[in-house]
């Protein structure tokens, strides 16, 4: 009987080992951002209508609130689709094979992207493993970010953001810890107006990748695409932050690609 | 400043929007949300129009 205990006992310490085996500590990098006055749009539409004009009222309403952040996901849903198309890997071609298999190992990501409400969250872990390179997982985010921020405020329904590295636990596919907690208190408490604030330690992970890159191809792309990341933030005139510099050169130059493509053909046919 | 064509109508769209919103909390009756407030929005204007010209 004792026995029987015992082995329920370690099967059951086992099976705790094996969980915790699964969960995967470490530094993430999160960008956190939601649509500003939604919130007291929802609020409007709670009442049940009891009447043809208060249905129509209603609509308007649920237009004004739901739908507007339907438009902000389905637009994130295809500037992702853009950035995944195969047409992409056409200027591939005619590179040694090995050039190529390192080309595609260094797009690749495990980042996840998170919807609730009106907010977003897009994270990626910082463990440079198997199937994820992080300064690209960064890279693709601050594009997003940057790109929901330009044509959020272009319809006139404007987004706020944070963006930093922090610690986190992964754990049956949900992120906790200081590193969601660090990038929503930047766009809570920090940000203040439409803008993407970026925590300093993330400024202080790209100037460190930057220097600290080592030789051969691999450490001259982890160089540039650290470079590049910094160029596409800025100190904000207005309290010396570091933010998202969407509408700066970096990014310009970066978007001229995809100007016929992505978020920006459906936006400006909505602009106000 | 580089012009990209399908950018300009985006960002003079958003220009306009910082310019309206900042100039909707002048109107704002709380002195304290227009203290808060337009100085942030002032400074959102100021960026975009640092990003043209349109």
């Amino acid at each position: 009987m004792s026995r029987a205990r015992n082995r329920r006992q370690r099967a059951a310490r086992k099976a705790k080992r094996d969980r915790n085996d699964e969960l995967q500590f470490g530094f993430w990098f999160v960008a956190f951002f939601d649509l500003l006055g939604i919130r007291e749009k929802y609020l409007e539409t709670d009442y049940f209508p009891t009447n043809d004009e208060e249905v129509r009222t209603l609509r308007t309403k649920l237009k004004n609130s739901v739908g507007v952040v339907q438009g902000l996901r389905r637009l994130l849903d295809r500037f992702e689709a853009g950035m995944k198309d195969p047409s992409h890997d056409e200027r591939l071609h005619g590179l040694p094979a090995g050039t190529r298999a390192l080309v595609k190992e260094l797009r690749q990501t495990r980042a996840i992207r998170l919807n609730f409400s009106d907010a977003i969250m897009l994270q990626c872990p910082l463990a440079a493993d198997g199937g994820n390179f992080p300064l690209r997982g960064i890279y693709d985010a601050l594009q997003k970010c940057g790109a929901m921020m330009m044509v959020s405020l272009a319809a006139g329904h404007p987004i706020r953001g944070g963006l930093d590295v922090g610690t986190g636990i992964l754990d049956g596919g949900e992120l906790f810890g200081a590193a969601p907690a660090k990038a929503y208190l930047l766009e809570s408490k920090c940000a203040g107006y439409p803008r993407l604030v970026v925590g300093d330690t993330l400024i202080a992970r790209l100037v460190d990748a930057q220097r600290s890159a080592t030789g051969g191809v691999r450490g001259n792309v982890e160089r540039q695409i650290a470079e590049r990341l910094l160029s596409l933030l800025r100190r904000d005139d207005f309290d010396q932050r570091w933010i998202v510099d969407y509408a700066g050169p970096a990014f310009r130059k970066g978007w001229r690609v995809c100007q016929d493509s992505g978020p920006f053909s459906p936006a400006r046919s909505r602009l106000r | 400043m580089e012009s990209v064509p399908g950018l300009r109508p985006l960002l003079a769209s958003a220009l306009a929007f910082a310019v309206k919103s900042r100039d909707d909390f002048k109107q704002h009756p709380e002195e304290h949300v227009r203290a808060k407030l337009i100085p942030r929005y002032q400074a959102l204007v100021s960026y975009l129009e640092a990003a043209g010209p349109f």
